[in-house]
């Protein structure tokens, strides 16, 4: 049997030589010489594709009058799983604009926001999806977009050239709106050496972080705060991951989620740890400058030490709050329990235990939850008593998979999902029985 | 939603000859496989061709063809007949030369597309794994099952308990 601490450093020799191996002979010449010849055979798509959407139409009409003509009322016909309603037009002009990463964020049923960061651009809803508007910062920094939406009014974009930009240049530009996108300013730029922002988050108009990933290696992943009390215009670097040790610091061990503040001063950091290294839950009661391991009771019949990991955290007011904890067995099969709180993260106690194959949720309140399994068809599957009982309400209409997933009441809700050419923004008001497209590409 | 634009065949080349390399590397680290990593490449870039009018900045332009080609590469199916211009080019590539670690490669081969796309994108190029999720079009929690799994499956098959 090999030993355990020479796995993580076979697998990244093994990746890196995988991720150095040079493209063959000829590889740039053969690729542009084909995106060329596809240029005109889209064309030809294009009209193909025109010619036979004017022969359905035109069989569709002498249908119509033959069926009228020997009066056959039309049936109803009903939704076919999985269940979506037309698509109306989408209202934002352009390119289409959510590209991911996309991100959503409903503050009410009738105001939210969405970012296609791929596309670097921001819309906004105030009549519940059914149009869209640009609200983007006009002339800010192209590059890699991380957002944050507070409220109807306040918003945060953190602009970087990295990852994926050969220049030693590290910096952040952060642009904050505080009228709902109308205008936006250039808040301020944080002088960051390395990495690139994993998210920015904000729990009033002042207060807030930019959590840093600083690159990972087999099983760590270094990772750096940086934070504001003057809405973005001055950063401060709070923290970075260490292999110190000391007391107050965040190991360099260990994968990094993305980190959740409930007020200035006290947030969450969780993540997962290589196996049998335990969950990865980390506390800061000073505002990011210290961080302190959370000791996580596990749920009956789960060993002490687990390969297992945080996920899903988020509170629905400023009491009451969930996670799941995911435990893998060695064979990877996964085991999944709801943790909750209900004195702001004083204390975290376990719960019932999710459905199979379902990992992440989305409470609205201390009772009312949902979650998808991937596995069957991206089913919604409803609780209404903290996750003790879940019901399968049905798919969520996704070709690829839905990458987010989030109700502002028990029957409204907004689902994205994962298509060829970008992310689709869906929408239910019947608890996810129902779903209608408000965005496509 | 497809859009008229116009043609900018030289800057649409030019970012073919910049990009298309680390887009290999990317596509090869998941499939291991010479021509489908080619595959992947070259259907990224066509689907940039289509969304041009979106990438004409090239500062964003890296970041979201690795998107692209992750998911053209988790989503790779080896095609049964050979393209027309295989033919045409009369170029098959032939495969590296075998990894040194025989074993390791050979389980690695066998997971699933989406646990090697995580365990690469994690491990070789440090994304953290919610940044993985929106990489392969997934939410995190699939995406750290992904990872699990194929930890659990290649330490399983290296003897390392």
């Amino acid at each position: 049997m090999g030993k355990p601490e020479e796995f993580d450093p076979r697998l990244k020799s093994y990746l890196h030589r995988g991720a150095s191996t040079p493209a063959p002979a000829g590889f740039e010449a053969r690729i542009a010489a084909r995106a060329r010849r596809q240029r005109r055979g889209w064309v030809l798509q294009v009209a193909a594709a025109a010619a036979l959407l004017v022969l359905a139409v035109g069989l569709g009409i002498a249908l119509q009058r033959a069926r009228q003509s020997v009066g056959v009322t039309p049936t109803p016909t009903p939704f076919a799983s999985p269940n979506i309603n037309p698509t109306p037009t989408p209202t934002p002009s352009g390119p289409y604009p959510l590209l991911p990463p996309v991100s959503l964020r409903m503050i009410s049923a009738s105001t939210g926001w969405a970012a296609g960061s791929g596309t670097n651009r921001i819309l906004r809803t105030a009549d519940g999806g059914s149009h869209w508007d640009d609200a983007g910062p006009r002339g800010a920094q192209p590059g890699n977009w991380t957002t944050f939406f507070l409220d109807a009014n306040n918003a945060w974009v953190a602009s970087s050239l990295q990852p994926g930009s050969d220049t030693p240049d590290f910096s952040v530009h952060v642009y904050r709106t505080s009228d709902g996108g109308k205008n936006w300013n250039n808040a301020g730029v944080v002088a960051a050496g390395q990495g690139w922002p994993s998210s920015v988050s904000f729990v009033d108009a002042s207060h807030g972080w930019l959590f840093m990933n600083l690159g990972g290696a087999a099983g760590s992943q270094g990772v750096a705060f940086y934070g504001t009390a003057d809405g973005g215009r001055t950063w401060t670097k709070l923290s970075e991951a260490d292999t110190s040790g000391s007391s107050g610091h965040l190991p360099l061990s260990c994968s990094k989620g993305a980190p959740v503040f409930l007020n200035p001063s006290t947030g969450w950091l969780p993540g997962s740890c290589s196996a049998g290294g335990g969950p990865f839950f980390y506390v800061t009661r000073d505002g990011g400058r210290t961080w302190h391991n959370v000791a996580l009771g596990s749920p009956a019949g789960w060993g002490s030490t687990c390969m297992c990991e945080v996920t899903s955290l988020r509170f629905s007011d400023a009491r009451n709050g969930v996670f799941v904890l995911t435990s893998y067995g060695s064979a990877g099969v996964p085991e999944s329990a709801v943790y909750s709180t209900t004195d702001g993260g004083g204390s975290w106690r376990p719960g019932p235990s999710l459905p199979a194959q379902a990992y992440d949720v989305f409470f609205i309140d201390k009772s009312h939850g949902w979650t998808i399994n991937p596995k069957a068809n991206n089913s919604l599957l409803s609780t209404s008593d903290g996750g003790q009982h879940w019901s399968t309400v049905g798919p969520i209409p996704s070709t690829q998979g839905v990458t987010g997933l989030q109700f502002v009441t028990t029957e409204i809700g907004w689902a994205s999902g994962s298509e060829p050419a970008g992310n689709t923004l869906i929408k239910t008001t019947d608890g996810g029985q129902t779903w209608t497209t408000q965005l496509s590409p | 939603m497809a859009h008229e634009q116009p043609v900018d065949a030289a800057g649409f080349d030019a970012a073919v000859h910049a990009e298309s390399g680390r887009l290999f590397a990317v596509a090869y680290s998941i499939l291991r496989d010479v021509q489908e990593a080619e595959d992947a490449v070259q259907d990224t870039m066509e689907q940039a061709w289509h969304s041009w009018g979106a990438l004409r900045d090239p500062s964003k332009r890296g970041a979201w063809l690795r998107q692209i080609c992750v998911r053209r590469a988790i989503r790779s199916r080896r095609r049964l007949l050979p393209r027309l211009w295989l033919a045409e080019s009369g170029t098959v590539q032939g495969q590296p030369a075998s990894d040194p670690d025989p074993d390791l490669d050979r389980g690695y081969r066998r997971l699933t597309p989406q646990q090697r796309a995580v365990v690469t994108l994690h491990y070789e190029y440090g994304y953290t794994l919610d940044e993985c999720a929106s990489l392969i079009g997934c939410q995190p929690g699939t995406a750290r099952s992904h990872l699990a799994r194929a930890l659990a499956s290649l330490r399983k098959e290296l003897n390392y308990g």
